[in-house]
């Protein structure tokens, strides 16, 4: 049994969609816009090896965020398949939960306001221990805080702060200190380095590779920092409007996008070596809002290389580029390949 | 390991609870640290441990007996017997003073209290559940929000008549709603906080979620209203007391005090003058000690950086 | 004296805290030459928006300006009174455009009446009554599609709120370049911003800048974006610019120790699998700042003299000056 648990991959998910619905009371319907729903994530599909590094990539209003809450059943999916282990996390009973979040674990985006501010760093830290009754005496918890403090690079000193007290970067190592607390194979790092001097966030990410190392860790990066994802990913998914658009091998990825949403991306980000003025492509106009998503290619407003009609009819089909890079277009690999 | 479960283990679980209550009291003390260090804070407290002292030890405290009187001394000014003067029927101000700041505190804290227990868990279960629940509970606070409250804390007191329980109950009715109010509507906003989902995937059950992490932080707005309340509802009962409606005479109570100096006003103004300060620093005393309690226990505003 | 068009010398600035007074800015000194557009790179705490903000006099209540001069166009904006600031020089000669475009706008007003008022403002139209509103209208308009937006007219009418982050900023640009300013300063205007939305709108600065020959102070923690906008860098530290090159020269042969660390810590820098290896150390406390070379705790080529004595900026080659002992041949 063990070992066919070993092939399975730690992480599939299939056919996710999470919409919200808004507008669903009664005085909505009848004098506001009616019921709108938020495509934030519209049939997402991939699969995560355990020890391994996995990117979502995207802009803002993408759905990356809500794809990372949907796998952890933060917020409860619409449809689709999540299946941990090879188990459907959907069909889990509550007990079946309380241990799967020993498992999982997410490092959230914004330090400042995914601590209470009204907990210490210590609290903070113990809590998962209360919660679960994994320590029974109090003199093991407060060992088990100043262990995990030093994990993280921070004192033990700093129990006692709360977190208005720290700087963004030791904010974030709170909140991950925090998330090793229940020993998880798994950990979501939702943008964990934005917003971080460069130093801080080099620091930060050594120490999640430390940590990978040491407690062999899979980690789930969601990121709008293309550098960061280069360098940190095995591999790499682009989203658009609740829609994944280019998955494969980071190398792959980065070395040759072939969705033109992909490659606008990565043409956008500035690079360090000057002189080097790559052909930026700008794209025109905004996201459209997930609410009334384009038909077709979700892509077929703003795209660069927009082959026609056909892109706002139907739905582009998947396309194989091999080795495990796959891209959503109509337009054929050999044109898409040919910068 | 299975072992340490099944044994009591004593003096491990002992040793455990000290270090639990050790830390407890080591917040406990960055809190009334904080508060001594304002001045609103000293100054607050000050006002307030005097009405206190005053409600708790009143006969040992007061000179006189409150309702004892000397006709032959009546309307006397300033003496070193009677430190206030005396009122119309020679009863000492100064004692009457002291043993009105009973039915005072009764009456402030007793309705506030009320509220605050009744309101705050209603206006958050309300913003928890949303859909029926919330609709109902907010029909509940808007209706009885949307009489003018004189009119029914007046109507109300004729109808079941004084006494200190009646009064206690008609300003904790009238009440609630707002204290429903706030709590509901800081709980919406408390819920969608990043820390929420943070303690959601953490596992943490719903009861704990809303003890440890809800009500601590939607209690500071609540603080400042209950604050400023317990002031106001002194104001409520020397002004029923005064209008006849309040606690029935010869109880010594501030707005007793005030209608019988009113009367008599110009023959022995301090009859009304002493009373009056005796208010106005109250409410003082309790605004202050709001304030300065809701900054205390924010950790943000108890060190600000610059 | 008239060297360019605007410098900063020696410029000092204090704040006094709970916990003590700090300087901000200890002894800066550059220049920015017309139509250049110099970059100023840090992280937080260096000082970069002190600057930016001293050159407008908008520090805050605790912030002081304790020594120094700002020269621009041959008058020292220090000594200039309040009055002719207003009047003269901010919006007009010298604009400004702040970080974070939720909250540059007043959530209360329509973009027209915002961007009307600059207008109005500074192109002396107070004294006009009816009549003229139209026209300012209709070059708040024409202003917003210079930048960019789709639908100017419908658009003015909207609230910032309904407006995207990247929309903002585009009007932000817009009211900066209303009035031809000699100088912008840009204060991290893309940080809030999508990727793709950030190379928007620095297309768009590049091209006003190009076409109206202002110059440009870029203040910006990124140094992708630093190395594709600017002509020259400036890297602060902790309140003192370290190295100050041509952008070429800086990331290609960067000589201060503090650069060297900070382009090694960039992700693009190192292949995957190896540790980036992060700064030892952390930035000092505004008011604990060390004696002598503000550096020298974290610094692997420390000598004895670092910590007595702060070094000075000091020209090695053409276009190239950075502040270290390493370089000072006594």
């Amino acid at each position: 049994m063990k070992k066919n648990m070993d092939r399975v991959p730690l992480v599939q998910v299939q056919g996710l969609k999470t919409y919200f619905y808004k507008g669903k009371g009664v005085l909505s319907k009848v004098f506001g816009k009616g019921l709108r729903i938020v495509h934030a994530v519209d049939d997402v599909s991939f699969t995560i090896e355990a020890g391994k590094n996995f990117s979502l990539v995207g802009e803002t209003g993408c759905g990356k965020s809500t794809v990372c809450r949907s796998i952890l059943r933060l917020v409860e999916p619409t449809d689709g398949k999540i299946l941990f282990e090879g188990q459907n996390l959907l069909e889990f009973s509550k007990r079946e939960m309380q241990k799967f979040r020993c498992k999982a674990q997410i490092v959230m985006q914004d330090p400042r306001s995914s601590l209470n501010p009204r907990m210490t760093a210590g609290e903070i830290i113990a809590e998962p221990l209360r919660i679960h009754g994994m320590k029974k005496y109090e003199d093991e918890i407060q060992d088990e805080v100043a262990r995990l403090l030093e994990t993280v690079r921070l004192s033990s000193e700093d129990a006692d702060k709360y977190p208005h007290e720290f700087s963004g970067g030791q904010a974030r190592r709170i909140g991950i200190a925090r998330a090793l607390v229940l020993r998880p194979q798994f950990i979501v790092a939702d943008e964990l380095t934005s917003g971080l001097d460069v130093s801080i966030a080099a620091a930060i990410l050594d120490l999640m590779q430390d940590l990978q190392d040491e407690f062999k860790l899979t980690y789930f990066w969601i990121s709008h920092d293309l550098h960061m994802v280069k360098y940190v990913s095995d591999n790499i998914a682009i989203m658009y409007l609740g829609k994944i658009v280019e998955i494969g091998r980071a190398q792959d990825i980065s070395d040759g996008p072939l969705h033109p949403y992909s490659q606008a991306l990565f043409s956008a980000i500035p690079s360090i070596k000057p002189g080097h003025e790559t052909r930026k492509i700008i794209l025109e106009g905004e996201v459209p809002s997930p609410i009334h998503p384009p038909s077709g290619c979700p892509f077929n407003t703003r795209c660069q290389r927009k082959l026609g009609a056909i892109c706002e009819t139907d739905v582009p089909p998947w396309q194989d580029a091999g080795d495990g890079h796959r891209l959503s277009c109509h337009i054929p690999l050999e044109t898409l390949r040919k910068v | 390991m299975t072992q340490e479960k099944v044994s009591l283990n004593l003096p491990r679980r002992w040793d455990s609870y000290k270090r639990k209550s050790q830390l407890r009291i080591k917040k406990i003390a960055q809190i009334i640290q904080a508060f001594r260090r304002q001045p609103r804070g000293v100054i607050g407290a000050s006002i307030i441990a005097v009405i206190f002292v005053c409600a708790l030890f009143s006969p040992w405290i007061a000179p006189f007996d409150p309702n004892e009187q000397d006709i032959a001394n009546r309307f006397a000014g300033s003496s070193p017997q009677h430190l206030l003067g005396t009122d119309y029927v020679g009863r000492d101000i100064l004692s009457r003073l002291i043993y009105g700041a009973r039915v005072a505190a009764v009456v402030s804290i007793g309705s506030v209290g009320i509220a605050v227990l009744v309101g705050v868990p209603l206006g958050a279960v309300a913003a928890l559940n949303g859909g029926a629940v919330d609709y109902i509970v907010i029909l509940i606070f808007d209706v009885i929000r949307s009489f003018p409250s004189v009119i029914m804390i007046l109507v109300l007191a004729a109808i079941v008549g004084p006494s200190l329980l009646n009064i206690i109950l008609i300003l904790a009715f009238t009440s609630f709603p707002a204290y429903g109010r706030v709590a509901r509507a800081q709980t919406l906003w408390v819920k969608e906080e990043e820390y929420i989902m943070g303690a959601k995937s953490l596992g943490a059950p719903t009861g704990r979620i809303l003890l440890s992490h809800i009500i601590p932080n939607i209690l500071s707005p609540i603080i400042v209203l209950a604050g400023m309340d317990l002031a106001v509802m002194i104001m409520w009962e020397s002004a029923l007391s005064f209008l006849g409606l309040g606690v029935p005479p010869p109880t010594a109570s501030w707005g007793i005090m005030l209608k019988q100096g009113y009367t008599y006003i110009e023959t022995a103004p301090l009859m009304i003058i002493w009373p009056g300060i005796v208010l106005i620093t109250t409410m003082l005393g309790f605004s202050l000690f709001a304030e300065a309690l809701r900054i205390a226990l924010n950790p943000r505003e108890r060190d600000p950086d610059e | 004296m008239n060297d360019g068009l605007f410098r900063v010398s020696d410029l000092t600035v204090e704040y006094s805290t709970r916990r003590g007074i700090g300087l901000a800015l200890d002894n800066v000194s550059l220049d920015i030459r017309e139509g250049e557009v110099l970059g100023l790179v840090g992280e937080s705490g260096c000082g970069k928006t002190t600057l930016g903000l001293s050159i407008l006099k908008l520090l805050p209540r605790f912030g002081k300006i304790v020594q120094g001069k700002i020269l621009f166009k041959g008058r020292n904006l220090l000594d200039l009174p309040e009055r002719i600031m207003n009047r003269e020089i901010r919006g007009r000669e010298i604009a400004m455009i702040i970080q974070d475009p939720m909250h540059a706008l007043n959530p209360v007003f329509t973009i027209r009446t915002q961007v009307t008022d600059v207008l109005r403002f500074h192109k002396d139209r107070r004294s006009d009554p009816h009549g003229k509103g139209i026209q300012l209208r209709n070059e708040a308009a024409k202003m917003l599609e210079e930048v960019g937006i789709a639908d100017p007219a419908e658009r003015l009418t909207d609230y910032p709120f309904q407006f995207s982050g990247g929309m903002i900023q585009r009007v932000m640009v817009a009211m900066a370049f209303s009035c031809n300013p000699s100088l912008l300063i840009a204060d991290e205007p893309t940080t809030a911003l999508d990727v793709t939305i950030e190379a928007q709108i620095l297309e768009l600065l590049k091209s006003l800048v190009k076409r109206n020959r202002t110059s440009v102070l870029y203040i910006t923690h990124d140094l992708g974006v630093i190395s594709e906008i600017s002509n020259r860098v400036a890297v602060m530290y902790a309140g003192n610019i370290v190295e100050y090159a041509a952008t070429a020269l800086l990331f290609e042969n960067p000589q201060h120790p503090y650069t060297e660390a900070l382009l090694r810590c960039l992700p693009g820098a190192e292949a995957r699998g190896n540790r980036l290896g992060s700064i030892p150390g952390r930035v000092p406390e505004l008011t604990k700042r060390p004696k002598g070379c503000k550096f020298h705790p974290r610094c692997p080529y420390v000598m004895e003299i670092c910590k007595e004595k702060p070094p000075m900026l000091l020209e090695i080659a053409s276009e190239h000056s950075v502040a270290c002992f390493r370089y000072e041949k006594t």
